[in-house]
């Protein structure tokens, strides 16, 4: 059953694929820390499908992460969006960030669960990796990351 | 330490002198040409930083297959002392123990025809699951049969029928490398390698049915079994979600003790433990646990394809004669003895995207092959020529027995399905004659032949340089994809 289509209301950050030879990589931006999180998951979705998905989300996930640093919280929220998606076939479609508190993020995903043939279609994903690994407060008052993934 | 100097030493041999924190000097093994691509991103500023590592002896090496990675160039080989050394899970890489191997068959190429050619691709795409989170080639192991597998690697498969006992005698350690502790592996890494066994994975893994189409070295490919036209097959895949957890496992537990290793290391890619520390004991435990999964993933696949080929051709084992001709391993850290500084040391050295190349009359190349060398896998990109080569006694002197692994990539994978788009790629392949099947349509345009090096360009100069010498080339016929 298609459960409702409207968006969580946040702060929109943005996402950019970046070039790199083996890998793929997002540098990300935001407002604040939750609009880059909120961000890497439509950026990470996109990157795995090559595409922004078409499906509806009908099913809510929630994540709860207690992470060092921001940085970590990235990687650490990353491989939590990939594992719904490897374990569950859950694609996460929309985010609400309740805290972006590396220490205590909690958030909900909304999403649906994709027939295994479609999941199968999305590129695996090796791991969210340390390297140029970033996540702090830019110049101009907002907020930067940068994530590699190993594909 | 700012803008890479890298000076030509010789024929396809560049150094990079030492500088700043390195240890040793880098050396890149690439042609005029490849230079002038390797350049352009950051790979070379890996070969230097891998020159830091803590007890890292000769060079930071690279193969002419280098390419930007994360931590290590992909491409790169290092040895670190043994005793006083370090390890770096980022120095073997995510997927420990990704590697290839070659079966040989009694089929000539031209005997198999279009029609049962494409019923071979079908089969093998339906026997070999692949892309995200395949799994069910093979029953979900219990956990008892999972710490068996760990330590016993491609030999618990064959015991459980997936092979035979020939098959071990033609794989890198038997398929089975000592010293793998399964309590060292976190349960989340042993979960998510319960029903991954047999499974072929996405991205640059594949599944070929070749031809051999030209032989360089006949008597090293008599000895390997192999001859002009006949079908082979080539199988690339690793220890899958299994090893991925682990590496990251280890470089999320090394990370916070860096400091207290006194190490200061210019990427945190690049986190390494010394050998004798609880972190870097546990992590090798852990890390040949993983090596064993990835042959045993390997050994499962090649007994599928076996079953494939008897059913589709309606022949038995007899007829079919698909025996392996040898399966390595190019992302690994392994206990090995080497000649540095004219004495003999044991060392550890790391492959990341580089395959072992022992030279005849090395102990640990299989009785088969003493005399000839072992035979070396180095596949192209998908639809491109792969090669078999064999190692020289060079390999010991310049690159620990160390020698390239592929035709690395030369475009990135968002520039690669730019230049993709809105061609016929399938179409483009079945005009050069090569069937694929695949999962998903985006890696095979990640992973298209334009994306990489020349991989005969790459096997020529390790030859030039001395390292490793072309036996046979191997042409595409059909080719299955995660």
């Amino acid at each position: 059953m298609a459960g409702p289509t409207y968006r969580f209301a946040v702060d929109r950050g943005t996402f950019r694929e970046i070039e790199h030879t083996a890998d793929l990589g997002l540098d990300l931006t935001g407002p604040t820390p939750a609009a880059v999180l909120e961000a890497v998951q439509r950026g990470l979705v996109r990157a795995l499908f090559g595409e922004d998905p078409t499906a509806v989300p009908d099913e809510e996930r929630s994540v709860a992460l207690s992470e060092r640093d921001l940085p970590e919280l990235l990687k650490a929220w990353c491989e939590a969006i990939y594992r719904l998606l490897e374990e569950e076939r859950f694609v996460a479609l929309e985010t609400r960030v309740d805290s972006d508190r590396p220490d205590d993020f909690r958030a909900r995903v909304r999403g649906t669960v994709l027939p295994p043939e479609e999941v199968a279609r999305a590129s695996e994903l090796k791991a969210v990796t340390w390297h140029q690994l970033q996540f702090a407060a830019a110049a101009d008052g907002g907020w930067e990351a940068r994530v590699i993934f190993d594909v | 330490m700012g803008q890479i100097q890298i000076e030509k030493v010789r024929p396809n041999v560049w150094e990079i002198p030492r500088e700043g924190p390195m240890r040793v000097p880098g050396r890149v093994y690439a042609s005029d040409e490849m230079m002038a691509e390797i350049r352009r991103d950051e790979s070379l500023a890996q070969v230097r930083n891998v020159a830091c590592l803590p007890g890292i002896v000769g060079a930071s090496l690279a193969m002419p297959d280098i390419h930007w990675g994360y931590g290590f160039p992909i491409g790169g080989v290092a040895a670190t002392e043994a005793e006083g050394g370090a390890i770096s899970p980022g120095g073997v890489g995510y997927d420990i123990n990704c590697g290839v191997r070659l079966a040989r068959s009694d089929i000539e190429a031209d005997a198999l025809g279009p029609a049962r050619l494409r019923s071979l691709v079908d089969a093998l795409f339906e026997a070999v699951p692949s892309g995200v989170g395949s799994e069910g080639s093979i029953r979900k192991l219990s956990r008892a049969d999972q710490e068996r597998m760990l330590v016993e690697g491609a030999r618990w498969a064959v015991e459980e029928g997936f092979g035979t006992p020939g098959d071990l005698d033609h794989t890198e350690e038997n398929g089975r490398i000592a010293g793998a502790d399964p309590d060292a592996v976190s349960d989340r890494a042993k979960g998510r390698g319960l029903s991954q066994v047999g499974t072929l994975g996405s991205g640059n893994h594949f599944l070929e049915i070749q031809r051999v189409s030209r032989v360089l070295d006949p008597a090293l490919a008599n000895a390997f079994g192999l001859f002009a036209g006949q079908v082979v097959v080539m199988i690339h895949s690793g220890s899958r979600g299994f090893g991925y957890q682990i590496c990251d496992d280890y470089i999320k537990r090394i990370k916070p003790r860096l400091a207290d290793y006194g190490y200061d290391l210019p990427d945190v890619q690049l986190a390494a433990a010394p050998l004798d520390s609880d972190e870097g004991r546990d992590y090798l435990g852990a890390m040949r646990c993983a090596a064993n999964y990835a042959w045993c993933n390997r050994q499962v696949m090649l007994h599928k394809t076996r079953e494939a080929f008897q059913r589709v051709l309606g022949i038995g084992p007899g007829e079919l004669r698909m025996d392996l001709v040898y399966d390595v391993c190019h992302n690994i850290a392994k206990i090995e003895t080497h000649r540095v500084d004219g004495v003999d040391r044991k060392v550890c050295v790391h492959r990341k995207g580089a395959t072992r190349a022992f030279p005849p009359g090395h102990p640990d190349v299989p009785a088969a092959y003493r005399s000839s060398g072992q035979p070396v896998l180095v596949p192209g990109s998908m639809g491109s020529r792969s090669y078999v080569c064999a190692g020289i006694p060079g390999a010991m002197v310049e690159t620990f027995g160390s020698t390239c692994h592929g035709a690395g990539r030369r475009l990135s994978r968002t520039a690669a399905r730019k230049e993709a788009r809105g061609r016929d790629l399938l179409g483009e392949m079945e005009a050069r004659g090569v069937i694929v099947r695949a999962t998903g349509m985006r890696t095979v345009a990640e992973e298209m032949p334009f994306a990489y090096k020349d991989v005969a360009d790459v096997t020529r100069v390790m030859e030039e340089a001395g390292v490793s010498r072309r036996v046979v080339e191997l042409a595409p016929m059909g080719v299955v994809k995660g």
